[in-house]
């Protein structure tokens, strides 16, 4: 069953369009990663699938049910963590997750024991009492997690929850994700950083100036990179002539030098490893170092856009 | 429900600027207008305004002489028909008029409607209700319109002397009246702070709170309770200082006094709650213009020039029956006047029914809502 499905959804401001003819489609159990640079309409269409922006085109679908304002019956199984933190300064760490899960889970016993989870869950143990402006920004963002988080959503969305927390939290917070999923929720997990999503995300779709511009798994984006991989070899050896040489290659779709940093982007094959080191040594060039990367989600999206998906 | 109303009063009280308007601030004015106006309980002389009269009834003409000998409340002149005298309450020869047909009138200029004036209204109106009365009885059962019945209902002479002995320093009651009035107007701040949390294009809280399944009318429930319960304490507050420790007296009827001041918070928040609901942009730009309403109808209402009053009631009678500030003022005044039950009783109606048109107003806007832009 698909948990979300956006069909054509067009968001103007004015003549700008933020979303354009956008589509997506989410299974139940996904981990779906919305990838885009900045001001690419991710946050846009999530405010639009949850009823919370008017739009001018296009239809969405939760739970297979049309989304409006007052399907209430549909509101009761999202969970939203927003990107701007969201929180009362107020109240503490314990009556801003109640607060909100109060707003899904009627019963008291029930919901003391979903706050608790959602306080494990995050790691705010220690800071039940805390208020808001007490917290680093880390844990404040966790907070702002735990608030979406406490009554157990079955689709749960978070937009950019991550920015502004150090690595360690970080990754606790995409593992605790992990597990979200695991015991049932559907994901819908939006980001700028392609680390990410390529650690959590079973499928991903990218999307820039509101349109969809590519979508599947990591390695079958991957796949629509042109070159194979890139070959990086620090040496003092190599002539201009016998880089020349090596441009010439069948196996090289591209080369770089900047004398003593060479970088070769290999065709699509496996063989080019092999065969750049047999050119080497043929030559008998020495190196210092030697190493290949495979493309990552910003080198395709640099090819498909031209442009860098961080800033 | 009892967590969230925790949770709601949490939220406001720990504002503490607003706690600084709504609660010091009147009773900081409460205890200035006692410093400064002290004096004024010993030291208050009475003067007469010289009032002209156009009345042919030996009764009434006798009280009216009742209240220039004994009271020294008017200094009549006497015109032998309305238009001179008309011509000389226009150029101000007279303070004020008093004609009679089958009840007392009185007529003022705006120049002088002062508290003065007020006091004599009010003693001319508590004669005719008791003319009134005898003239029903006439009517329906002559034989029961005794001595003994006239003379305990015409105990005006009761009523003038309570009022000239004690009225300079009830003079100074009213000002104190003026901040539990200001005390009412103020609540619109806490109206206006609750609206905010639940509009997504204002706060990001709104955003959770719009995406919930929790129906709007129960949030808006919401916060309009833990506002009347804060409202509530102020009030208590704040009459409490007034009484044991400024020692003001509140007359005869502190029940109606309590009512008026609650009810009247109510619809000053409620007006907070939708000016919130439908005026968009930053929140100075809302606290300013809540700010400038609140005394712009305080304005209106008399509060800062008592002509004002008067000259809207003359000239846009309507909009002293749909400001809130006038009507919570008028009824102060009438309770401390101890008259005017019947339009009192008016006024706190008119009041319920703006209060249920502001959060039906402020609850159709949030409705189903969804935003053009965020
Ligand atoms: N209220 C608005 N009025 C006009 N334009 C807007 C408005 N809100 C957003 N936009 C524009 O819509 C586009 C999409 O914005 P959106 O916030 O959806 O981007 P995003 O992908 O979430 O970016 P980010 O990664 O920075 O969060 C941006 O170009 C933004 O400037
Ligand atoms: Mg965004």
């Amino acid at each position: 069953m698909s948990v979300l499905e956006i069909k054509d959804l067009v968001k103007r401001y004015g003549d700008f369009s933020a979303v354009d003819h956008f589509n997506l489609t989410i299974q139940e159990g996904e981990i779906l990663g919305l990838l885009g640079p900045n001001g690419s309409g991710k946050t846009t269409t999530i405010n639009c699938l949850l009823s919370l922006l008017t739009y001018e085109f296009g239809s969405i679908h939760l739970f297979g049910k049309p989304m409006k304002p007052d399907a209430y019956d549909l509101k009761q199984h999202i969970g939203i963590v927003p990107q701007n933190v969201a929180v009362f300064e107020e109240l503490n760490v314990n009556e801003n997750i109640d607060y909100f899960c109060g707003l899904y889970v009627k019963d008291k016993a029930t919901r003391k024991a979903y706050v608790q989870d959602a306080i494990a869950f995050v790691g705010l143990e220690e800071f039940t009492t805390f208020l808001p402006k007490q917290l680093s920004g880390g844990l404040l963002r966790r907070l702002n997690i735990a608030c979406g988080i406490a009554h157990k959503p079955k689709f749960i969305v978070f937009d950019e929850p991550t920015v502004a927390v150090d690595p360690q939290s970080r990754n606790r917070i995409l593992e605790g994700i992990k597990d979200l999923n695991r015991s049932g929720s559907t994901i819908l997990y939006t980001s700028h950083y392609m680390e990410e999503v390529e650690q959590i995300c079973s499928r991903i779709v990218i999307m820039d100036n509101g349109k969809q511009i590519a979508e599947g798994t990591k390695e079958s984006l991957k796949a629509l990179s042109q070159f194979g991989e890139v070959i990086k070899v620090e040496t003092h050896d190599l002539s201009d002539e016998q880089f020349l040489e090596l441009q010439a290659l069948p196996f090289v779709f591209k080369a770089e030098w900047n004398r003593p940093f060479l970088s070769v982007y290999t065709q699509n094959e496996k063989q080019g490893l092999l065969q750049l080191m047999q050119f080497l040594s043929d030559r008998s060039i020495d190196y210092v170092s030697f190493r290949n990367e495979v493309p990552t989600l910003n080198d395709v999206f640099l090819e498909i856009t031209g442009k860098q998906l961080r800033d | 429900m009892k967590n969230w109303l925790t949770y709601r009063l949490k939220i406001l009280l720990k504002d503490k600027s607003l706690v600084f308007w709504t609660l010091v601030f009147p009773i900081l004015l409460a205890t200035f207008f006692n410093l400064a106006l002290r004096g004024a309980y010993t030291n208050a002389t009475v003067s007469s305004s010289t009032v002209g009269v156009v009345v042919s009834d030996p009764t009434v003409q006798s009280f009216l002489d009742m209240l220039e000998d004994e009271y020294h409340l008017i200094e009549q002149k006497p015109f032998s028909n309305e238009k001179e005298a008309l011509a000389a309450l226009e150029n101000q020869s007279v303070e004020a008029l008093i004609t009679y047909d089958s009840s007392i009138h009185l007529s003022v200029t705006q120049s002088s409607s002062n508290a003065q004036s007020l006091i004599l209204r009010n003693v001319l109106q508590s004669y005719n209700v008791r003319l009134n009365l005898i003239q029903e009885q006439l009517e329906s059962d002559p034989t029961k319109v005794t001595p003994a019945f006239i003379d305990s209902l015409v105990n005006v002479k009761m009523t003038v002397t309570s009022i000239a002995d004690s009225r300079t320093s009830e003079l100074v009651v009213i000002n104190f009246y003026t901040t539990i009035a200001m005390l009412c107007i103020y609540a619109s701040f806490w109206g206006n702070k609750s609206g905010r949390y639940l509009q997504a294009d204002m706060s990001s809280i709104g955003i959770r709170l719009n995406v919930s399944p929790t129906h709007k009318w129960k949030l808006i429930l919401m916060d309009i309770a833990a506002i009347f319960v804060i409202f509530a304490l102020e009030l208590a507050i704040h009459l409490s200082y007034m009484a044991f420790v400024l020692q003001v007296p509140f007359g005869n009827y502190p029940g109606l006094l309590i009512l008026t001041g609650l009810i009247g918070g109510l619809l000053s928040a409620m007006m907070g709650y939708m000016v919130c609901v439908m005026v968009k942009g930053n929140e100075v730009k809302r606290i300013t213009l809540l700010s400038g309403v609140g005394v712009f109808l305080s304005f209106l209402s008399g509060m800062m020039a008592v002509q004002i009053k008067y000259l809207v009631e003359t000239y846009l009678p309507v909009l002293s029956k749909i400001n809130p500030a006038a009507l919570i003022t008028d009824n102060f005044y009438w309770i401390f006047m101890e008259s005017h039950f019947s339009l009192i009783l008016e006024n706190l109606l008119i009041m319920v029914g703006l209060t249920i048109v502001f959060a039906m107003i402020a609850y159709r806007r949030m409705r189903r809502v969804t935003y053009d832009h965020l």
